[in-house]
């Protein structure tokens, strides 16, 4: 399973989420079955004037996620995106760390 | 010739002259008019008019739709999106109709036609006959569209397919100065733009000249409210040499009629400097 | 919490009396950038600036250009004209889609980003902080700048570690308004009792709860049609809209504005301020 979590900075598992989904700078990418934690940025859409939430769920998209973990809500065009793509959505979590985050997830603390 | 009334701020009575200037020049001066509410966020000069309605009718502007059968999900509609309209996910094309500026660039550079244009409802128009002088149009835009440019440019088209080199057409335009006011306004032969004699309104007609300065569009002012506040706003005009065509009073009597939708026909004072404008627009315009 | 409102309302004037109001700390934003006013009252010391691009034009390069005529024919807006025998792009007609430059066989067009605006983070005289912006004259969709300086004044308030969000909301009902109550918590409307004041209102409670935010509602000038009044509280209450408070048609507001202070600083203004008190207590307690 690939989790991917929204930060504002690449501080590894210690890297808080964002409260942001589609300007958050970049997403940190989880692979269940190699262990890799991998920071992709997400600058170019963040600054976007129109529309950052849908060329951000395309990204998460790319990453092949099966989960997204944010710290805040999904704006509604990002959650369409991300809908036809079946990926889980999990947000609002609060500004806690991406390790944090992951064990919650891990002890079915979302739902 | 056609007339944009237009203002920095909303609320300064815009409308208010848009409608009683156009019926002042079909009414006494027994001029041809077409009046079209340019505003079509909020459009409020209809309810000020009363008229028969000759025809409503639903505007479309065109967007893409996808047809999955012939789209091979090469992604190159996604970037040839400005707008960041179109997102290219592994087995489905989503459009985002509200992003979309109808430019045609995915549609017809899409190697496989798997966009075509379609019409989408953007809101509606109609076309009242107020006397046999005044034909009143007005857009309203549907809740949700993102931007109004499209359908106050089908709202100038319908007005000027109503017009002759005789009759004159009046544009309320929308308040602020970005896009919506320039389309508006930038193919007018002059403006005139409304304010009130208070640091916000001064504030914001400072703004208003400059934007059409920029256009290169002839200005005349008229101060809404005169009385309320200080003379900054006439020292401003002679100083920049722009006109003021006229001065509304600031009276509880105007306040009253406009709150219940009804013209200042009956207000003689109002009458007075509408005479004003009118001769102003007559020598800017060198009609006679 | 946003206000909101169509221009002319007292929109402005409520928001900074009410920021005079709050005893706890408050982060200022106005997002009516088409009219920015609010600073005109706060008195900023534009303490910070930060240059705002969006969207872009584009540009042709005559000596690269082999006046195929390819750009134009692609054109939607009927941006680009032959002009002294060269070919040009309007740029108030551009709308930046890029079509043109990735047709073109010479490669001979550039899109250029647009200069937009000015975004400013300020201290003022009541010990707030104000986000505020310019928007560079006829420029192009305030809505991207609006949701920067919600976005700023979110970011700020966080780094401040301040509660509360103060918004002086955008009029209308398309794109910057959608930008400015996007995430609110509360939208009140301020209104007054004319038909284009019911009108707007109707229009924007509808855009609030097409969004699922909560919207409440303040007369303001109710006396001056008492009638129409009564036909917007039986409106509020048919919606389920909690009315917050009445406020007179007072002279106050002019009297304040015109010494660029807020409503609650001048002597003439106390009544007025005991009703604002009462909606700002009740205000909070919708927020909490």
């Amino acid at each position: 399973m690939i989790i991917v979590f929204a930060v504002d900075s690449d501080k590894g598992w210690d890297s808080l989420i964002s409260s942001r989904f589609g300007r958050a700078q970049g997403f940190l990418c989880f692979s269940e079955e190699n262990g890799n934690l991998d920071f992709h940025s997400n600058n170019e859409n963040a600054g976007a004037g129109h529309g950052a939430g849908i060329q951000t769920g395309q990204l998460i998209a790319k990453l092949k996620a099966d989960v997204i973990i944010t710290g805040g809500d999904i704006g509604p065009k990002a959650f369409d995106v991300l809908s036809a793509t079946n990926v889980k959505m999990i947000k609002d979590v609060g500004e806690i760390s991406a390790k944090q985050a992951y064990e919650n997830f891990k002890n079915n603390m979302y739902q | 010739m056609k007339i944009a009334i237009a203002s920095g701020k909303g609320g300064t009575g815009k409308t208010t002259l848009s409608v009683n200037l156009a019926y002042y020049l079909s009414g006494k001066l027994g001029k041809k008019v077409v009046l079209a509410d340019l505003d079509v966020e909020e459009p409020n000069s209809g309810l000020f008019l009363k008229g028969k309605l000759l025809k409503e009718q639903p505007e479309y502007r065109p967007v893409p739709v996808w047809q999955p059968d012939k789209c091979t999900f090469c992604g190159k509609c996604n970037s040839l999106c400005n707008f960041n309209a179109i997102a290219s996910l592994p087995k489905t094309i989503l459009v985002f109709k509200e992003l979309c500026h109808s430019c045609y660039a995915c549609s017809e550079l899409c190697p496989e036609d798997a966009l075509p244009m379609e019409n989408l409802k953007m809101g509606i128009s109609r076309v009242f006959s107020i006397n046999q002088n005044f034909t009143f149009l007005e857009g309203v835009l549907d809740i949700g569209q993102e931007s109004a440019v499209p359908l106050i440019k089908k709202i100038k088209e319908l007005a000027e397919n109503k017009i002759n080199k005789d009759s004159l057409l009046l544009f309320d335009s929308p308040p602020g100065t970005s896009c919506p006011v320039i389309e508006a306004t930038k193919d007018a032969d002059l403006v005139i733009l409304i304010t009130e004699p208070t640091p916000f309104g001064f504030h914001d007609l400072r703004l208003a000249v400059k934007t059409m300065r920029e256009l290169d569009k002839k200005i005349l002012v008229v101060i809404n409210r005169y009385g309320i506040g200080n003379k900054d706003i006439e020292k401003y005009c002679k100083k920049q040499n722009i006109e003021i065509a006229g001065k509304i009073p600031y009276s509880r009597k105007v306040a009253e009629l406009y709150s219940k939708g009804l013209l200042l026909e009956s207000c003689l004072e109002v009458q007075k400097e509408l005479e004003k404008i009118a001769k102003q627009i007559y020598t800017n315009l060198n009609i006679y | 919490m946003i206000i909101s409102g169509k221009g002319g309302t007292g929109k402005t004037s409520v928001t900074a009396a009410l920021a005079f109001l709050s005893e706890k700390p408050l982060v200022v934003a106005d997002c009516d950038v088409d009219a920015a006013d609010m600073h005109i009252l706060l008195h900023p010391d534009f303490l910070s600036q930060e240059d705002f691009f969006s969207g872009s034009f584009a540009s042709i390069d005559s000596g690269k250009c082999i006046a195929c005529n390819l750009c134009a024919q692609v054109c939607r807006f009927n941006a680009i004209n032959i002009v002294n025998g060269e070919y040009m792009v309007r740029k108030i007609d551009c709308e930046g889609c890029g079509y043109c430059s990735r047709v073109c066989p010479e490669n001979a067009i550039e899109m250029i980003p647009n200069h937009t605006g000015l975004l400013f983070c300020s201290n003022t005289r009541l010990d707030n902080i104000l986000v505020h912006a310019e928007l560079t004259i006829g420029a192009e969709n305030s809505g991207k700048l609006v949701s920067r300086v919600r976005q700023k004044a979110k970011a700020v308030a966080e780094k401040s570690q301040i509660n509360n969000i103060l918004v002086d909301g955008s009029p209308g009902i398309g794109c910057p308004v959608i930008a400015s109550i996007t995430g609110a918590d509360l939208v009140v409307v301020v209104t007054e009792p004319t038909v284009s004041g019911l009108h707007d209102l109707e229009r924007v409670i509808q855009l609030a709860s097409s969004m699922g935010i909560n919207t409440s509602c303040i007369i303001n000038k109710w006396d001056l049609n008492v009638e129409k009044t009564n036909e917007i509280e039986k409106f509020l209450k048919e919606k389920e809209i909690s009315l917050l408070g009445k406020l007179p048609y007072h002279k106050a507001f002019n009297l304040a504005l015109n010494k660029k202070l807020t409503v609650g600083e001048i002597k003439e203004g106390k009544e007025i301020s005991e009703v604002l008190k009462e909606i700002w207590n009740k205000i909070n307690l919708k927020t909490k």
